[in-house]
């Protein structure tokens, strides 16, 4: 029998995972890809390629019956959305039935549910989940705010109800900020969702983001794959990810019934395939529902490394009907799991550009997911983000020892000129990164998602001591670079000059 | 050949003989007289330094300023080390330390990436302290507010509120 063809409606990292798996289930891949991404190695990965547009998001990988078109045109029997994009769009799995593809992950009904977060907190307010307060509804004006926010109480938090990744989210500390930030969250969540429905939640101080991850075989059987606490974060967005959760140490009745809650809600909706369940955990152990995310998650290794599951092997073989649902999973040590962004350290803003080198940390239970090898081009139009590094220990000190030790290993550094001096706008978060290993809170497993406020000088870049051994480097280097240079002028005009003579010769 | 002095972050080094080739040796004398040999092997990002008890290797980035001045990142391979900022103050004389006073008198502040710009929040002639936000913009979805990189005044605008710009494209001038 022909092997049966998976498309891949996704790019970066993501897409050479999912590939991965295919290939490994013995099923042929097809890529898609914008102008930027022609010469991207997901692209390369794959068995076939279809161009599907312009660089930008949404005129080709958030363009959903560009997707279907290619889908039709080479023949699929399946689409993998990986996260993202198209991913929890019920339009686009509605559109994939249609044209009788099928669609590798929850259904359509499932994603309208969870992914409208105001009809999910309906739903989980049913089997009786705790939730943070908030507004019932969509919000129609800055007023409306003001008037849930004094009910809750301040601080507030204003979110894209279409949302996901702090893209459209803002924190209101005080009513004077309540316009400015309804018009910001406004125009994000137009420009990055096409929705601009705002809700809004009690924020809670010092709280911890644990998220339960669930798979669910589309008969209302589901099962739990232990949790992961995804507190440290930067800009609203998740930097750090772990398993098990160092917060329900203390807890672990906590954990218990969070799982349990994350199972009834997959169980009661008929969830099919992954999903992950995120709740806040405060400081006293009580925790409350935020939203179910109805497709894998970034952080997806982590739960992989102590369950010993491939996830996307289990989404193809559910969606291939070759999958019997197991009772339960066995969990093994601990993993944490860093992302490693085009970003400078200090304030995060991105700073895309091209890289010149990477040099990608190994040894024992170390996993790097990434689209860049040994360079490549952050695009401005995509997300930052280069990779993800991930590692396993027996115990949470060996993992992060591990991590510490591959942070410093790991190399990416931009391209440079024949003078030796960098070119174009890349700038990381690795030295971000190495400070954050080293930090007492994380060490101790404290990590609240303000733990970055409360600890500025893990953004602040602090020179070594610079002892003999660098200043002698860099003296050789720096009076190579000279010399070199020197060189190469003289070393490039005799050649020339021989060159033409032996022409010259040989007529 | 003759013989270099100079001093690179406090540190004094004499270099008996100027060193030469990507792949080669020489000896350099400490302030102490001690005489070190050094073997290294320059490659495309840094250099390697076989020294007599450790062979070391950095990654090197020449990052030019807006006043043409090179300030070296310097970072240590295998390491969470590094040192930025360092530069030459006389070329051949090397005299380097970290450059924090009398640096950078004029600063165009050039987008990283294209977006466009959503607010101004300065005017020109006003006075900005480091860190103060000068505007925002929204690029790769987000919001981001762009901040003065040093105190100074604002000599002059370059854009205008609602205008698409490129990446590499002058923001703003500080003084």
């Amino acid at each position: 029998m022909k092997a049966k063809k998976v498309l891949i409606a996704n790019r970066g990292e993501i897409a050479i995972r999912i590939a991965r798996t295919c290939k490994l289930l013995g099923f042929k891949t097809v890529a898609v890809f914008s102008n930027a991404d022609r010469t991207s190695d997901h692209v390369k990965m794959c068995d076939e390629a279809v161009w599907v547009g312009d660089s930008q998001p949404k005129e080709s990988y958030l363009d959903y019956k560009k997707i279907i078109e290619a889908a039709k045109r080479v023949n699929v029997h399946y689409i993998h959305p990986g996260y993202g994009f198209l991913s929890e769009s019920a339009e686009f799995v509605r559109a994939c039935n249609e044209a009788k593809i099928t669609f590798i992950g929850p259904s359509a009904e499932n994603i309208d549910l969870m992914g409208d977060k105001i009809r999910a907190r309906e739903t989980v307010d049913t089997i009786g989940v705790p939730r943070v307060p908030g507004s019932k509804g969509v919000l129609t004006s800055p007023e409306e705010v003001k008037k849930i926010a004094e009910d809750v109480g301040y601080p507030v938090l204003l979110k894209a109800k279409a949302g996901g990744g702090g893209k459209g989210m803002r924190l209101v500390e005080s009513e004077k900020e309540i316009s400015s930030s309804f018009d910001a969250a406004k125009r994000e969540a137009e420009g990055a969702f096409g929705d601009s429905s705002l809700y809004i939640e009690k924020f809670i101080v010092n709280p911890h983001h644990v998220e339960i991850q669930v798979f669910g075989d589309g008969n209302g059987n589901a099962i739990h794959l232990g949790e992961r606490e995804c507190s440290i974060q930067r800009r609203h967005q998740k930097i750090w990810e772990e398993s098990p959760a160092p917060v329900l140490r203390k807890f672990s009745d906590t954990k218990q019934k969070m799982c349990d809650a994350a199972v009834k809600i997959a169980s009661k909706i008929s969830y099919a395939g992954a999903g992950t369940v995120e709740f806040i955990v405060d400081e006293s152990g009580s925790f409350y529902f935020l939203e179910m995310n109805t497709r894998l998650q970034v952080e997806h290794p982590v739960t992989e490394w102590v369950t010993g599951v491939d996830l996307v092997a289990w989404q193809i073989q559910l969606a291939d009907k070759k999958f019997t649902l197991p009772n339960k999973v066995d969990f093994r040590g601990h993993a944490i799991e860093v992302r490693l962004y085009a970003e400078d350290p200090e304030r995060f803003l991105p700073a895309a550009g091209p890289i010149g080198l990477i040099d990608i940390p190994c040894g024992p239970f170390i996993r790097w997911d990434s689209s860049y090898r040994q360079s490549g081009e952050v695009s401005v139009f995509y997300d930052p983000m280069i990779a993800k590094l991930s590692v396993w220990g027996q115990s949470r000190d060996e993992a992060l020892s591990r991590m510490r030790v591959a942070l410093d290993e790991l190399r990416i550094e931009p391209p440079l000129n024949s003078k030796g001096d960098k070119v174009g706008g890349l700038k990381t978060n690795l030295t971000f990164l190495r400070e954050l290993i080293k930090n007492n809170n994380v060490i101790k497993g404290e990590t609240t998602t303000n733990l970055i406020q409360k600890n500025p000088d893990l953004t602040t870049q602090n020179n070594y001591k610079l002892t003999e051994k660098e200043a002698i480097a860099l003296s050789l280097y720096e009076i190579l670079s000279e010399t070199n240079t020197e060189e190469k002028r003289n070393n490039s005009l005799t050649r020339w000059g021989v060159t033409g003579l032996q022409e010259r010769i040989l007529r | 050949m003759s013989a270099i002095k100079g001093r690179v972050g406090g540190i004094q080094l004499k270099w008996l003989s100027v060193p030469k080739g990507t792949s080669s040796m020489a000896y350099v004398e400490l302030e102490d007289k001690r005489l070190i040999c050094v073997r290294w092997n320059k490659d495309s990002h840094g250099i390697s330094v076989e020294f007599p008890d450790a062979v070391l290797s950095y990654d090197i980035q020449g990052i030019v300023d807006d006043n043409e001045v090179r300030n070296y990142l310097l970072s240590k391979r295998n390491s969470n080390e590094f040192w930025a900022d360092l530069r030459f103050l006389k070329s051949g004389e090397l005299d380097v330390e970290k450059s924090t006073a009398n640096r950078k008198k004029k600063v165009t502040l050039k987008s990283q990436m294209p977006g466009k710009i959503i607010k101004v929040l300065v005017s020109k002639e006003q006075s900005v302290e480091k860190g103060q936000p000068l505007l925002v913009m929204e690029a790769m979805k987000m919001e981001n507010e762009i901040c003065s990189p040093i105190a100074g005044k604002v000599v002059d605008i370059k854009i205008d509120k609602d205008k698409t710009i490129e990446s590499g494209a002058p923001l703003l001038v500080i003084e």
